[in-house]
């Protein structure tokens, strides 16, 4: 994994002080440093550059997130109607990530590519805590929606605050999502069950074909390993599934190599997929990549998908991989319509709050009881 | 500014620093100069040494020297004025009198930033909007690419009007692919969107297959469009679809098997587009009660074979 450096760093001063903001300027003393109300001036050179967001992730904002600070997975709440959603919560703490993985949505993002960190951590766990007191059900919150949760954990601390903050809950899990191995923070706490630390996954040799810059195959799953051994619940997230030439042996061989060595809290499932803006900048960014390449079509949501059958068959494949453990490991397809639900999992989930319920109730009753009768009964429960 | 008759002699001709035309018909304009003579001065620059620079009026000079004219109105521009004012003017003059090329536009980018060093930022912030581009980035490099294109790509870009989003697909290949292409497509015509799926289509093959343009597009397309059995239409149809085979195999099998299965079951059905959905569509017209009845019968046959099965286990 490549550790990120920036060039320059701007501080918003009304987060001067925050405890994120001073472990950032500890981290680089000699990293020059403007103190600045105003958005970053780099933001109206970048055009300059041949490669504005690779120039944009040189230079570090700390500010605070002025917006909503707590969100609906995009997807909860996207235009489509009939995609199945899980009940997912997303904390801004930060935007944009130092890694180089082809099929990056935040690519798109190109009129703010700077790396922000959003230091308000405080009114981050207010807005937490007043989400918990107002939620009855069990709830997942993950981090990693707009940036990879612990890429800057060892530059920012955050997962210092955030782990202790959900190790005193009961109904809420927190989930760190990451393609790095900077997990040196995670390992100084006891999450009593309350973080999922989730890795992206892909076979070894796709990481090294698209994730530039992060953690290689085996060092996700060393860092895995450890964060298990802290008393972490591991999860994994086969998002993008790539279809290349090979790819019933390469994800035959992932899921092995995943269920032989962990028990994972949940598997969620994504085929590759893009608009055509990201399209143009992968190509652009990455002239000589295949990924784009596959037999991708346009689907109603506007975005290029592999064409429904042949996503159907890439799901009922490696679920069917997972299903020769008989784990019961609740596994989730990522954006996709009932329709592929139905004909790749064999049924669909009533509604997000159902979906996220067997998540949840899965990890809960996981560790309680290996009666696999009762989550048989669960899953049924659970699903149309 | 002064006007004179100026001796084509004294006009450096070979330099060309000002000039802005890419692939203009220069038949109009000859025949108008040899029935009327030269109506507009030209714009010359003096050089302090009795010499001349053409600032704008190349193609009136080129005409004229072809008719063996030995003389040209001109209006003068002083020493005094900068070769980069002189090239503003001539700029401003031809835009005025005339709709620019994709290529013109590039051409005067490149000699700004090549002739005159004016720097990116401010190519971008004045000269792009003088131009009636917008002032970005990326129009910037559309533009800066477009002039490393091959000269018969440029060519076939001005003569049918090739819109931006199509010429940024030129981009994608080397330059001795540009030509192979090229020449390709001087033996069919595609209208603009079918050029744009036709270079996508042969890019994205050859980067997954890792196969040469030239392969593709001498061998199995070359027999398609030397077809004398096909008209163009046909030929461009029977292209596309050799393409898309190639391109989407299981995709268009599956279309290939559905086509198949729909015409043996003799109705009129239709599946979403890539079959995103997994039901099946019908739309029917009748006029009367006995056309009707014979739809119901036709749907009656249509349940009772195996095609429907196997249709609907493909959506
Ligand atoms: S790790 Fe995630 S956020 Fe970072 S570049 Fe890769 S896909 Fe994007």
């Amino acid at each position: 994994m490549i550790f990120y450096r920036p060039s320059k760093i701007y501080v918003d001063p009304s987060v001067g002080d925050s405890p994120i903001t001073q472990s950032i300027l500890k981290t680089f003393p000699d990293v020059p440093c403007d103190y600045t109300c105003e958005k970053p001036n780099i933001l109206n050179q970048l055009s300059g550059y041949s490669d504005p967001l690779l120039e944009g992730k040189k230079h570090l904002w700390i500010t605070r997130n002025q917006g909503k600070l707590l969100k609906k997975c995009g997807a909860s709440t996207s235009s489509l109607n009939n995609l199945v959603c899980c009940n997912y919560f997303i904390l801004d703490f930060s935007f944009n990530c130092h890694f180089e993985c082809v099929y990056c949505f935040l690519q798109e993002y190109t009129n703010l590519p700077l790396m922000i960190v959003y230091a308000n951590i405080d009114e981050m766990l207010h807005a937490l805590q007043e989400l918990l007191d107002t939620t009855s059900s069990s709830i997942r919150i993950g981090t990693g929606e707009m940036a990879d949760s612990l890429a800057l954990d060892e530059i920012t601390g955050f997962s210092q605050y955030l782990v202790p903050f959900f190790a005193n809950q009961k109904k809420a899990f927190l989930e760190l999502k990451t393609k790095s191995d900077s997990i040196q923070n995670l390992l100084k706490w006891d999450p009593k069950g309350q973080t999922v630390v989730a890795w992206s996954m892909s076979p070894s040799s796709y990481i090294q074909k698209y994730d530039f810059k992060t953690a290689s195959f085996e060092e996700r799953l060393k860092a895995a390993k450890l964060c298990e051994q802290a008393g972490y619940k591991i999860a994994f997230h086969l998002d993008p599934l790539i279809a290349e030439p090979t790819w019933k042996e390469d994800y035959q061989e992932l899921i092995d190599h995943l269920f032989s060595n962990f028990n994972p809290a949940w598997v969620s499932l994504g085929a590759l997929r893009f608009n055509a803006n990201l399209k143009s900048m992968i190509q652009k960014r990455f002239p000589h990549t295949t990924l784009t390449v596959g037999e991708f079509v346009s689907t109603p949501d506007g975005k290029k998908r592999y064409f429904r059958q042949f996503r159907e068959e890439l799901y009922q494949t490696v679920h069917g991989y997972i299903e020769k453990y008989h784990r019961q490991t609740p596994t989730y397809l990522c954006m996709e319509n009932k329709v592929v639900w139905q004909n790749s999992m064999g049924s669909v989930p009533l509604s997000e709050q159902d979906l996220e319920k067997h998540i949840v109730t899965h990890m809960g009753t996981f560790e309680r009881c290996q009666n696999l009768s009762l989550l048989l009964f669960l899953r049924g429960l659970f699903f149309a | 500014m002064r006007f004179e008759d100026i001796s084509i002699s004294k006009i450096q001709l070979d330099n060309r620093t000002c000039e802005i035309s890419f692939l203009s018909d220069l038949t109009v304009l000859r025949n108008s100069i040899q029935q009327k003579g030269i109506l507009q001065p030209v714009h010359l620059k003096a050089l302090g040494t009795g010499r001349f620079q053409v600032v704008s009026g190349f193609k009136r000079i080129d005409c004229a020297q072809a008719l063996g004219f030995t003389s040209i109105p001109a209006f003068i521009l002083e020493d005094e004025i900068s070769l980069l004012e002189c090239f503003e003017r001539a700029v401003e003059e031809n835009f005025f009198s005339r709709k620019f090329n994709v290529i013109e536009k590039a051409g005067v980018i490149q000699k700004l930033e090549k002739e005159f060093n004016i720097s990116k930022e401010v190519l971008i912030q004045k000269y792009l909007p003088f131009l009636g581009l917008n002032a970005s980035e990326t129009v910037y490099q559309i533009y800066k690419n477009s002039v490393t294109l091959d000269p018969f790509v440029q060519e076939y870009i001005v003569r049918d009007h090739l819109p931006v989003y199509v010429i940024e697909e030129f981009f994608k290949f080397s330059l001795p692919d540009q030509r192979v292409i090229i020449l390709f497509l001087q033996s069919i015509h595609f209208s603009v969107s079918t050029l744009k799926e036709f270079l996508v289509w042969i890019y994205e093959i050859s980067l997954r297959d890792r196969s040469s343009i030239s392969d593709m597009l001498l061998e199995p397309l070359k027999a398609i469009v030397q077809d004398h059995t096909l008209d163009g239409r046909q030929k461009l149809q029977v292209l596309r679809q050799w393409l898309k085979n190639k391109r989407y195999p299981r995709l268009s099998t599956l279309e290939t098997r559905f086509v198949m299965l729909k015409q043996k079951l003799h109705l009129p059905l239709e599946a979403t587009e890539f079959f995103e959905d997994n039901k099946l569509h019908m739309k029917l017209s009748f006029q009367n009660k006995k056309e009707l009845e014979q739809w119901i019968e036709k749907m009656k046959e249509a349940s009772l074979k195996p095609e429907l099965d196997e249709i609907l286990k493909i959506v």
